[in-house]
């Protein structure tokens, strides 16, 4: 488990981890936001 | 069983499912995400090749598994929704959109991630990677034109028929590695052949590709909730 350490390519492995955390980690958080947002607008006339 | 489905193409309805399946669905791609990361970080064995960075194929690969299945499922909804005129499939396909187009970039990050350390370049013109990047334009594209296109029911239309012209990319993605003698490597797992790799190793592709799969599907639930309240702002049913 050299990977924990950084050794043997171990810091490509946590960069792919920790991209892929935050590019999906996003997504719920924008749609909730959205979803925040649109419920609070004015309906439409 | 017909007159059943067909009550949840009310935007209400769905809705109202919507809500009550995203938590379950969250829970199990925590879930599923937890068991496939023990198993492909802790308990799987290190490639006698590759080393430690074929640990980054337990992202990479279900990660583009789900690039194409959420493609398949996008088109099919645009084109469900352009040929029915059914509105909530239109909103479905909508709400896939950046979910795939999500896992397209963790596809082509996570591949030049782990072809650096093994093929020594992180990128190449290579039939798999060149067609998976189409593919990530395919969504922009998509994404792009569903707000560039003021009439819904215009550029729904417009969104559908790029989606069913950019399906002719899935199955160049799919048999690429066949086609053409590319650097990518063939397929990793198929239904023809038992795998070559050890258990463990299947197990956490298949457990991450579940997560993913849930993960998929709330998101997808979750975004089309956005476009209903969006589309029914003003509606009587959701002031209640």
């Amino acid at each position: 488990m050299s990977w924990l350490t950084l050794e043997g390519h171990g810091v490509y492995v946590w960069c792919a981890y920790g991209v892929s955390a935050i590019a999906l980690a996003l997504q719920p958080w924008l749609a909730r936001r959205r979803r925040r947002a649109l419920r609070r607008r004015e309906p439409r006339a | 069983m017909r007159s059943r489905l067909f009550r949840f193409a009310a935007p209400s309805r769905f809705y109202r499912l919507a809500e009550r399946l995203e938590p379950w669905l969250w829970a199990a791609a925590l879930a599923f995400a937890a068991a496939g990361l023990v198993m492909g970080l802790l308990v799987a064995p290190a490639d006698a090749v590759q080393g430690e960075s074929s640990r980054i194929l337990f992202i990479h690969v279900p990660a583009a598994w789900m690039s194409m299945l959420v493609y398949l499922a996008m088109a099919g909804w645009a084109a469900v929704g352009w040929w029915l005129n059914a509105r909530m499939a239109s909103m479905l396909a909508r709400a896939l959109a950046p979910t795939g187009a999500a896992f397209t970039f963790i596809a082509l990050v996570t591949g030049a991630l782990w072809g650096r350390p093994t093929w020594g370049t992180w990128w190449v013109w290579d039939a798999r990677l060149t067609s998976e990047l189409i593919l990530l334009f395919l969504y922009v594209g998509f994404i792009a034109l569903a707000g560039a296109v003021e009439e819904r029911r215009r550029a729904d239309a417009a969104c559908a028929l790029l989606a069913v012209l950019g399906l002719v990319n899935i199955p160049v993605i799919y048999f690429s590695v066949r086609w053409w003698n590319t650097l990518h490597q063939g397929a990793s797992i198929t239904l023809s052949a038992a795998p070559k790799m050890a258990h463990t190793m299947l197990a956490g592709l298949l457990l991450m590709t579940l997560a993913m799969w849930s993960y998929a599907v709330a998101m997808a639930l979750s975004r089309a909730r956005c476009e209903v309240l969006e589309h029914e702002a003003g509606a009587r049913w959701l002031k209640a």
